[in-house]
C-alpha cells in the first residue's frame, strides 16, 4: 500500500473492462474532474489491484464492475432457441421456447453475483456517496465491421440471438443490478439515453469490432451523461 | 324337499387369510402388512408411467424412476436452467408441471383445458408481490410470472406437454386427494387453492366453495378415464387415495371430521370407478398408512405428513405387485430431463470463457 497522503479526486470511476472506453474518453477530453481506473490492471481476471486506487480520496465513487453477464447467457443462440417476456418488452418470437423470466432472473443474478461482490468490496474502502454505472446496451445486429476472435467461430456458427432477446436480457441485468445496489444505498445510473436508437439498441457508431464493449465515443457520451446526472 | 347341501360350512369358510383380521401377519410384524390384492396388469420397464394427483402422488414418481421404470416427463426445462433451478420450478415433480391435482374436478378440467374444450374466464391471478400466478397451478413458479402474457405463453407449453403425456402414456397413476375445492361461479373453474391464499383476490360474489360428493367425484373421474381412453385406448389406470389429512377445512366443523368425510367419499368413488372399468386398479396406499396394522407410526410429528418409512412401505408393495420387485423401494431425485450431453450448457461455458477474453482484450483492442 502507498504511504503517501491521499490524493483528492472529484469523481472516481472504478471498474473493469467497461471502464476502458471511459478512461480513453477522459484522456481525449482532458477532463480533470473524472478519473477512471480498470482495477484489474496488474491483478488478472476477476481480481482487484487495490494499489491502483489506495491513495485516492474521491468526493464521489462510481462502480462499473461486470456487465457482460447478459451476453454470456444470451449472445449466442441456445439449443433450443429461447425467448422470454420482460415488461415493458412483451414481444415474443412465437416459434421459440419460453423460458420463465423469473428463472432467467435467478440464473442471471447468480452470474452477476461475483461482480457485485467485487464492487461492494471496493466500495467498503470509501465513505463518499457511491453510484453504479450500467454497462453498454445491447447492440442491434452483428455486421461485417464486427470482428470477434477466431475462438468464437464455433459459437458464432450457432448464430447470434436476435436483438429483441438480447435487449430484454440487458434490461433484466440492469433491473437486477439496480435492485441489488439499492439495497446497499448505491444509486444506479443507466446508460446514456443518447447512446441508444429508438428501439433501445446501442448506436452502431458507439462500438467497433467487439459488440460487447462501447468505444471511446461511447465513453465520451458516458462522461457527459455522468456529469449531467451527478450535477443535477 | 331337503335343502341342497352347501359345499362350504359358511361363506367365510376356506377364504384366503387376507380376508381375516386375525390372520394378517401385520398384527405381529407391521412390515409384513400387505393389503394389496390381485392386480389386473403388470407394469413393464418400458411402460411409460404418468402420475398426477395430490402431493402423495409425487412419491410414486420418485420411487418409480429409481426402480428403473419409465417415468414419463413431457415438460422439460430449457437446458440453460441448472438442475437446482429446474427443481425449484417443479420440473420433473410430475409428468408435466400441473402441480398438485387435488380433486377429480381439477383433473377433468385439466384435460378439458388441454384439449381446448374449456377456456376459463380468468387466466392469471395477481400475487401480493405484484407478479402473476397461473390460477390452476398457483405455486408452480416460485418467482412468479412477470405478466399475464407470460402466464399465457407458459400455459400453452404446459398444456401441450399434458397432451403429449396423455397420448404417450401406458399407465396413469392418479391419487385422489380432496373433495373440498373453490370454484368460479361464472364458469365453474375449479382451483387447487382458494383465491387469495397464494395469489388472486377472494370475492364472495365470484368464488364459491364446493365440497364434492361421491356422485360428483365418481362422475368427474369416470369422465376423465373415458376421455383419456378416447385419446389413448391402451392406457391402464391405478387409482389411489392420499392418506394425508386435510390441512384445513372450509366447513365450520373440526378438520378431522372433514378429513373423514373427504377420504370416505374419495375411497368410495375410487371403488366404484375401479369396479366399472377394465384394467383399472385401486391401490391401497391409503389403507397401508392409515390402517391400525401400521399403528399410526407412519405419520410424522405433525400427524399429517407421511414419514419416509411409510412411503417406502407403500412403494415397496407397489413395485412388488406391479413389477415383481422385491426389497425396499428407494426414492430418487426427480429427473426432469435425460442425462444427455447438453449443447447449450457447453455453449454457455465457452461463451463465458470467451467473454473473458473480450474483456481482457478490451484494454488493448478497442481503442479506435
Amino acid at each position: 500500500m502507498s504511504e503517501n497522503a491521499p490524493t483528492a479526486v472529484s469523481t472516481l470511476i472504478l471498474g473493469e473492462s467497461h471502464c476502458t472506453a471511459i478512461s480513453r474518453a477522459i484522456v481525449d477530453s482532458g477532463e480533470t474532474n473524472l478519473t477512471a481506473i480498470d482495477v484489474r490492471v496488474g491483478a488478472g481476471p476477476s481480481k482487484i489491484n487495490e494499489e491502483l486506487f489506495a491513495n485516492l480520496n474521491p468526493c464521489r465513487l462510481i462502480l462499473a464492475f461486470g456487465g457482460t453477464e447478459h451476453n454470456i447467457l444470451g449472445l449466442v443462440e441456445a439449443e433450443p432457441r429461447f425467448d422470454f417476456i420482460w415488461p415493458p418488452f412483451e414481444d415474443f418470437i412465437g416459434d421459440r421456447c419460453l423460458v420463465p423470466a423469473s428463472a432467467l432472473e435467478e440464473l442471471l443474478a447468480w452470474r452477476m453475483h461475483s461482480a457485485l461482490t467485487r464492487a461492494l468490496s471496493v466500495r467498503e474502502r470509501f465513505s463518499c456517496p457511491v453510484y453504479a454505472l450500467a454497462p453498454p446496451p445491447a447492440f442491434r445486429v452483428v455486421d461485417e465491421r464486427a470482428k470477434l476472435p477466431s475462438a468464437f467461430n464455433d459459437l458464432l456458427a450457432a448464430g447470434i440471438a436476435p436483438g429483441t432477446v438480447r435487449r430484454k436480457l440487458y434490461a433484466m441485468q440492469c433491473d437486477l443490478a439496480r435492485a441489488a445496489y439499492a439495497k446497499e444505498d448505491i444509486t444506479y445510473i443507466p446508460a446514456p439515453p443518447a447512446a441508444v436508437d429508438e428501439d433501445g439498441y446501442l448506436l452502431r457508431a458507439l462500438w467497433n469490432k467487439d459488440p460487447t464493449h462501447g468505444n471511446r465515443t461511447y465513453g465520451r457520451l458516458v462522461v457527459d451523461h455522468l456529469k449531467d446526472v451527478l450535477d443535477a | 324337499m331337503p335343502e341342497r347341501a352347501s359345499r362350504r360350512r359358511h361363506p367365510y369358510a376356506g377364504q384366503p387369510d387376507r380376508q381375516f383380521w386375525r390372520k394378517e401377519p401385520g398384527l405381529n410384524d407391521m412390515a409384513r402388512f400387505d393389503p394389496v390384492g390381485a392386480t389386473s396388469f403388470d407394469i413393464e420397464r418400458d411402460d411409460k408411467v404418468v402420475t398426477a394427483g395430490s402431493c402423495f402422488a409425487q412419491h410414486v414418481a420418485r420411487f418409480l424412476a429409481n426402480a428403473g421404470f419409465n417415468f414419463l416427463v413431457t415438460e422439460t426445462p430449457h437446458p440453460l436452467l441448472s438442475d437446482k433451478i429446474a427443481a425449484d420450478l417443479n420440473y420433473g415433480l410430475f409428468s408435466a408441471r400441473y402441480g398438485n391435482v387435488y380433486s377429480t374436478r381439477q383433473l377433468r378440467q385439466l384435460l378439458e383445458r388441454a384439449y381446448g374444450t374449456f377456456a376459463p374466464i380468468v387466466g392469471a391471478w395477481r400475487r401480493p408481490d405484484g407478479r402473476w400466478a397461473d390460477p390452476f397451478r398457483p405455486q408452480i413458479l416460485p418467482g412468479g410470472y412477470v405478466s399475464p402474457l407470460e402466464v399465457e405463453h407458459d400455459r400453452e407449453l404446459h398444456l401441450a406437454a399434458v397432451r403429449r403425456a396423455i397420448e404417450e402414456m401406458s399407465v396413469f397413476v392418479f391419487t385422489l386427494g380432496l373433495t373440498e375445492t373453490w370454484t368460479d361461479r361464472r364458469d365453474g373453474a375449479a382451483y387447487p387453492l382458494a383465491p387469495g391464499v397464494a395469489a388472486g383476490d377472494y370475492d364472495e360474489d365470484i368464488h364459491c366453495f364446493v365440497n364434492l360428493d361421491v356422485g360428483q367425484v365418481a362422475e368427474d373421474l369416470q369422465w376423465s378415464l373415458d376421455f383419456i381412453r378416447s385419446r389413448n385406448p391402451g392406457v391402464k389406470f391405478i387409482l389411489t387415495v392420499s392418506p394425508v389429512p386435510l390441512n384445513a377445512t372450509a366447513i365450520d366443523r373440526h378438520v378431522a371430521v372433514s378429513t373423514a368425510y373427504s377420504k370416505a367419499v374419495l375411497r368410495v368413488a375410487a371403488e366404484q370407478v375401479t369396479a366399472a372399468n377394465a384394467l383399472c386398479d385401486y391401490f391401497p396406499s391409503y389403507e397401508i398408512i392409515t390402517s391400525s396394522f401400521t399403528r399410526s407410526t407412519y405419520y410424522a410429528d405433525d400427524l399429517r405428513e407421511i414419514r419416509s418409512e411409510g412411503v417406502k412401505h407403500v412403494m415397496s408393495l407397489f413395485l412388488k405387485h406391479y413389477a415383481g420387485a422385491s426389497g425396499d423401494a428407494q426414492p430418487s431425485v426427480p429427473q426432469a430431463r435425460a442425462s444427455t450431453p447438453d449443447i447449450t450448457r457447453e455453449r454457455t461455458r465457452k461463451s463465458e470463457a470467451l467473454m473473458q477474453v473480450l474483456c481482457d482484450e478490451e484494454a488493448i483492442d478497442n481503442a479506435l
